[in-house]
């Protein structure tokens, strides 16, 4: 009562009414759909604020991510892993990989803000500049699992079928990349997971935005102002009303449920596809 | 091919034999490494070619040549000059994806796809486009299987993975594999070496059969297999073909010392 004698939302006199409400059977608690739909809402109603926009921008950005860095994260492993020639070259571009792994995500964001926004001119707080520097940061992650799962395949298999007259696409694409395909999965899974809950790129982009409207159907869509689930947290904790807070807790765990899907996702091709040899 | 056909072309190989593949001075180095050293070698038509020596002496070196699995390892290099049927299978114009499917391959160690065992004898011709009906796999399967002498004991589980078998039947299943492209040549390395005694019988009795219809080459460390399954054997030594010959004469009253050593197993 006392913190609520100094917020200016609700009176003490409210809070009563609605104690009485409830004794009497007309309020009720109920679970809050509300907060899965509703987009953000302005500092003074921060019951009605919502995750509905930051879900939507989040989605965007992983369908981006997964368009983008799986092909091309396979593609490179299998140029890296079956083609490229051994030379200071390639061993530079490994090299660089390994170590793009490591570099700091807020990097990637200022690398985002510098290339995407000012250079080639995309739009602020859009997912499709998210997707992209979320796409660059996952590549590395991608590349390393793939090429990982392309390795474990022993090369007997490789053998046999240009044994029997295969060419080199045709063992790669019949044969090689089937049996990798579950480890190729779980890393795209676990990156795609670190991309969803990744935060200090977006917040450099403009992704930190406070938005209200949902953004459009893909693909115009992808250029509409949006949010992000762990923006939306770290957001809702810099409000100035105490109900911000549960409402950043909440986001917290629906980001953590997401996260655990994933990833017991991943667990379970592993287990399921594991093969030893 | 039918029967008398069959007896007539061995028959004619045997009157003169034809020479299917020869290598001319083949030498490979591997990076700076010189595996091989001007090796020159025929082998006939419808008959089992023997390659035998020491460890590490190029064996399969050799062997891989033939069908230029060696093309695979970037730091391999091979120079001279390999015919098959007359025609350099190193020339620039040749297809080595055609010619892999006119020269086939056993490995050492039994390499089934993780399929069902229909599907690793299809591959090789759905690829090849050999085949397309559902009747003509069938019937491709069937025969191929027959052939290897492996039909009656998977008849009943053609869909069931092929690494599920025991090592001798999967062994057989890459042989019916590699014969199922109709291949002219079949090169072996080491074929029996994963496989027990019975096993060994049973691929062994294989390959005196396909010899009527297939060209063989293979690598083997058991002497008593060489003498067993070949006609004509070579030796090889650091490198250096040291003597080839007819099996007989080669295990009887073999030219070099060398080889006399080594067949007696008095090194090796
Ligand atoms: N991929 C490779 N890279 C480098 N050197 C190789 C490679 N493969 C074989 N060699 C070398 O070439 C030589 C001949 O090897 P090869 O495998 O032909 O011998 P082999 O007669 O088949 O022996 P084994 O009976 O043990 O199979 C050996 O000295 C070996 O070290
Ligand atoms: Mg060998």
């Amino acid at each position: 009562m006392a913190s609520a004698e100094l917020d200016s939302n609700v009176t003490p006199g409210q809070l009563r009414l609605a104690d009485a409400l409830k004794r009497a059977g007309i309020l009720r608690q109920q679970f809050n759909w509300n907060f899965f739909t509703a987009p953000d809402a302005s500092d003074t109603r921060p019951e009605a604020a919502g995750l509905g926009v930051a879900i939507l921008g989040s989605a965007y950005m992983m369908v981006i991510v997964l368009v983008l860095s799986l092909p091309i994260g396979v593609a490179a492993s299998i140029y890296l892993e079956e083609f490229a020639p051994q030379n200071r070259w390639t061993d530079l571009i490994e090299v660089n990989i390994a170590n793009l792994a490591a570099v700091p995500s807020i990097v990637f964001g200022i690398l985002g803000l510098a290339i995407f926004i000012n250079f080639v001119g995309l739009p602020q707080s859009a997912p499709v500049v998210g997707g992209l520097v979320l796409t660059l940061m996952t590549l590395p992650t991608i590349i390393i699992a793939t090429r990982a799962a392309l390795k474990a395949v022993p090369p007997s298999i490789n053998d046999a079928a240009l044994g029997i007259g295969a060419s080199k696409m045709q063992a790669i694409f019949h044969h090689i990349l089937p049996l990798a395909a579950p480890g190729i999965l779980t890393g795209t899974i676990i990156g795609l997971a670190q991309a969803l809950g990744e935060t200090a790129p977006l917040l450099l982009i403009g992704m930190v935005a406070f938005v209200r409207e949902y953004p459009g159907a893909p693909p115009e869509g992808f250029f509409d102002p949006a949010s992000a689930l762990p923006v939306q947290v770290y957001n809702w904790t810099q409000r100035g009303d105490p109900a911000f807070v549960e409402r950043a807790s909440g986001a917290i765990i629906v980001l953590l449920i997401f996260l655990v899907i994933m990833n017991a996702i991943a667990i379970l091709l592993r287990r399921r596809f594991e093969r030893r040899w | 091919m039918s029967e008398s056909a069959t007896e007539k072309a061995l028959s004619a190989s045997m009157e003169r034999p034809e020479i299917k593949m020869r290598g001319t001075n083949v030498s490979v180095f591997y990076g700076a490494k010189q595996a091989l050293y001007d090796v020159n070698l025929d082998v006939r038509e419808n008959s089992v070619t023997a390659l035998i020596g020491p460890s590490g002496c190029g064996k399969s070196t050799f062997l891989r040549c033939l069908n230029r699995m060696n093309d695979t390892i970037d730091i391999c290099r091979v120079t001279g000059e390999i015919t098959l049927d007359d025609e350099n299978i190193y020339a620039p114009a040749i297809d080595v994806v055609e010619l892999r499917a006119r020269v086939g391959m056993v490995f050492q160690k039994p390499n089934p796809f993780p399929k069902s065992i229909y599907e690793n004898i299809v591959y090789g011709p759905r690829i090849h486009g050999q085949v397309s009906t559902r009747a003509e796999m069938d019937e491709i399967v069937e025969r191929s299987l027959m052939k290897a002498g492996l039909f009656n004991e998977v008849k009943d589980r053609l869909h069931e993975p092929g690494t599920g078998l025991s090592g001798g039947q999967q062994q057989r299943l890459c042989i019916a594999r590699a014969i199922a492209v109709s291949p002219e040549v079949i090169l072996m390395d080491e074929p029996c070496s994963a496989l027990d005694p019975i096993a060994t019988a049973k691929v062994e009795e294989l390959i005196d059969e396909l010899r009527v219809n297939y060209t063989i080459v293979i690598v083997t460390h058991s002497m008593q297999q060489a003498a067993r399954v070949s006609q004509r054997t070579a030796m090889f030594h650091l490198g250096n073909l040291v003597e080839e010959g007819p099996t007989e004469k080669m295990f009887t009253n073999p030219d070099t010392k060398l080889t006399q050593d080594y067949i007696t197993g008095r090194f090796g």
